[in-house]
């Protein structure tokens, strides 16, 4: 071998990468600067938590049956958008995936349907409609349909594109229509990513409907807002107990469903 | 020889502008077992995969003997001539996790009603013929096991078995075996050319292996550069021939250097 010594990579490679981390650190010192972050202040507002912390202690067992009730209302919500959401879902997806979508110009209204509403945070999506169709269950099921089908098109259409290409071959040449490529072809190769994925919603649906309760939507997230703005440490301990508790069991049954479906 | 099946009159594919097939003129008979051969890049697959219009050619005829233009079809009636031609891939192309019978029956998918294949309703005689290729191809104990708990060869006897399902006059492989060990290589052509020959198909095969080719073709086809250099019995290949198909590319050369092709002289002796 020759006297110089081998580059593992070309130089505009190592300028790029300098590059990129110089923008990274920039950006960062930027967000940071443009926060205002009063860590002194904070620091000595530290010193109340201690009080605040105590006033918690207290624990109001008489809100638990309510508190349970609307927490299974808000489990219901969650539920109700994750059913209806993984159906339509499954089928936008597939209209909307690159290797599977019967038109380009679908394909595309789909996906940009799908990115406005992610952009979109769902507190303003329930605020829109309750605007239109008023508070309750209702509003909360349909935003939160909204942000489930948000997260979900674009989940199940990326599993479908790194999936499939071969099964899709294999099918188009045996005279299979798109349904038939579809359903038989590419379904059973993704159904089991589209589980893992709404599993995976499945938590976050269950904070957001919480959330949303906040915001006026029937469930839980009402009775702990009442509970807050009437400073009762005692009911807003116990309907976090509430909700703490379910979620931690929520997220127990969607471990052990995500394991049976990866076997 | 057999009937005349399929009549190609000056094919050509145009990727942007880089020329795959540079006209291509050829007959395919009934019941014969044709081998292509030709370094990597010489276009088989683009030719094959043009026959069953996966991709769509540039220019040219492909004519069945029942009169059917395959580059005019669309629709419906593209989905109809694809159901009577059967494919095998290189990857085999199974549905991996579903079992070895239902991925033979997906070979009626363009036969039957959909609603029936999507149920399982497919008709009775026809998964007792799946069950009877699955035999015939020695897989009788893997019906029920899922296609990716398979070995390379089993999943591509399969692969085999699901094109056969289709009853169909003409079978196109693609590189069936440069994914399997010499081995399982030979098991898999064996039963390809029993299967095909027991009906009387045609089957058209892309291989690179040339002693593989010389073994099993009734016809060899040698493609370069997008167009057909020999059409002719295996006798007629000789070393320099393949030597000259292969040249051009540099590790094929020495590839087909290396293996100065077993066999040839022995061959035409015994057929002389
Ligand atoms: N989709 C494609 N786009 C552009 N070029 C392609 C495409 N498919 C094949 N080619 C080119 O066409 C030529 C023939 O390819 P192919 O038919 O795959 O050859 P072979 O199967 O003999 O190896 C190659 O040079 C390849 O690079
Ligand atoms: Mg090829």
């Amino acid at each position: 071998m020759s006297g110089k010594h081998v580059k593992l990579s070309p130089a505009s490679w190592k300028l790029k990468t300098a590059g990129i981390l110089v923008a990274i650190a920039a950006v960062f010192m930027i967000s940071f600067y443009m926060l205002d972050l009063n860590l002194v202040r904070f620091v000595e507002r530290l010193g109340n938590a201690g009080r605040v912390l105590a006033l918690f202690v207290a624990f109001d067992a008489t809100v638990l049956p309510d508190a349970i009730l609307e927490m299974l209302t808000s489990l219901a919500i969650a539920v109700a958008a994750l059913a209806v959401g993984f159906i339509i879902s499954i089928a936008l997806a597939f209209l909307a995936a690159a290797n599977t979508a019967p038109s380009k110009i679908i394909a595309s209204i789909i996906k940009s349907m799908v990115a406005i509403i992610r952009a979109v945070p769902s507190l303003v999506w329930i605020l829109m409609i309750v605007a239109s169709i008023g508070f309750g269950n209702t509003a909360g099921m349909v935003a939160l349909l909204l942000s489930t089908c948000g997260y979900l098109v674009k989940a199940f259409a990326s599993s479908i594109e790194e999936k499939g290409s071969d099964s899709i071959e294999a099918m188009r040449a045996v005279g299979a229509n798109w349904f038939g490529i579809v359903l038989k072809g590419v379904l059973p190769g993704v159904i089991g990513s589209f589980l893992s994925w709404t599993s995976i919603r499945f938590e976050s649906n269950i904070t957001e409907s919480v959330t949303l309760g906040m915001v006026g939507v029937g469930g839980i997230g009402t009775l702990l807002m009442r509970a807050i703005s009437q400073f009762n440490y005692g009911r807003i301990v116990a309907i976090l107990a509430v909700i703490v508790s379910f979620m931690l069991f929520v997220e127990l049954v969607a471990t052990a469903l995500r394991r049976r479906i990866n076997k | 020889m057999g009937k005349a099946l399929l009549s190609i009159k000056n094919l050509r594919k145009s990727y942007d502008k880089f020329e795959a097939l540079r006209g291509i003129d050829i007959e395919f008979n009934e019941g014969e077992f044709v081998v292509m051969i030709g370094s990597s890049g010489a276009g088989k697959s683009t030719f094959i995969r043009c026959i069953n219009r996966m991709i769509d050619p540039s220019d040219g005829e492909i004519v069945f003997s029942d009169g059917v233009h395959m580059e005019k079809l669309r629709g419906a009636a593209l989905r109809r001539k694809r159901a009577q031609i059967g494919m095998i891939f290189q990857h085999y192309n199974l549905i991996g996790r579903v079992n070895v019978i239902k991925n033979v029956m997906h070979g009626q998918l363009g036969q039957v009603p959909f609603w029936r294949s999507l149920l399982g309703l497919y008709p009775e005689a026809e998964k007792r013929r799946a069950v009877e290729l699955l035999e015939e191809v020695g897989l009788s104990e893997q019906i029920f096991k899922r296609a990716d708990a398979l070995s390379g060869g089993q999943m591509q006897r399969v692969g085999i078995c699901r094109a056969v399902m289709q009853n169909p006059k003409l079978l196109l492989a693609d590189e069936p075996i440069a994914s399997l060990d010499p081995k399982s290589s030979e098991i898999v052509m064996d039963c390809l050319k029993r299967i095909t020959k027991q009906r009387g198909l045609c089957c058209i095969v892309n291989l690179h292996q040339v002693d593989f080719a010389k073994k099993y073709a009734d016809r060899i086809i040698g493609v370069k550069a997008g167009k057909i250099v020999l059409d002719g019995s295996p006798d007629a290949l000789t070393d320099e021939i393949v030597r000259y198909i292969y040249s051009g590319e540099q590790t094929t050369v020495e590839e087909a250097q290396e293996k100065p092709v077993p066999s040839s002289g022995r061959r035409s002796a015994a057929h002389a």
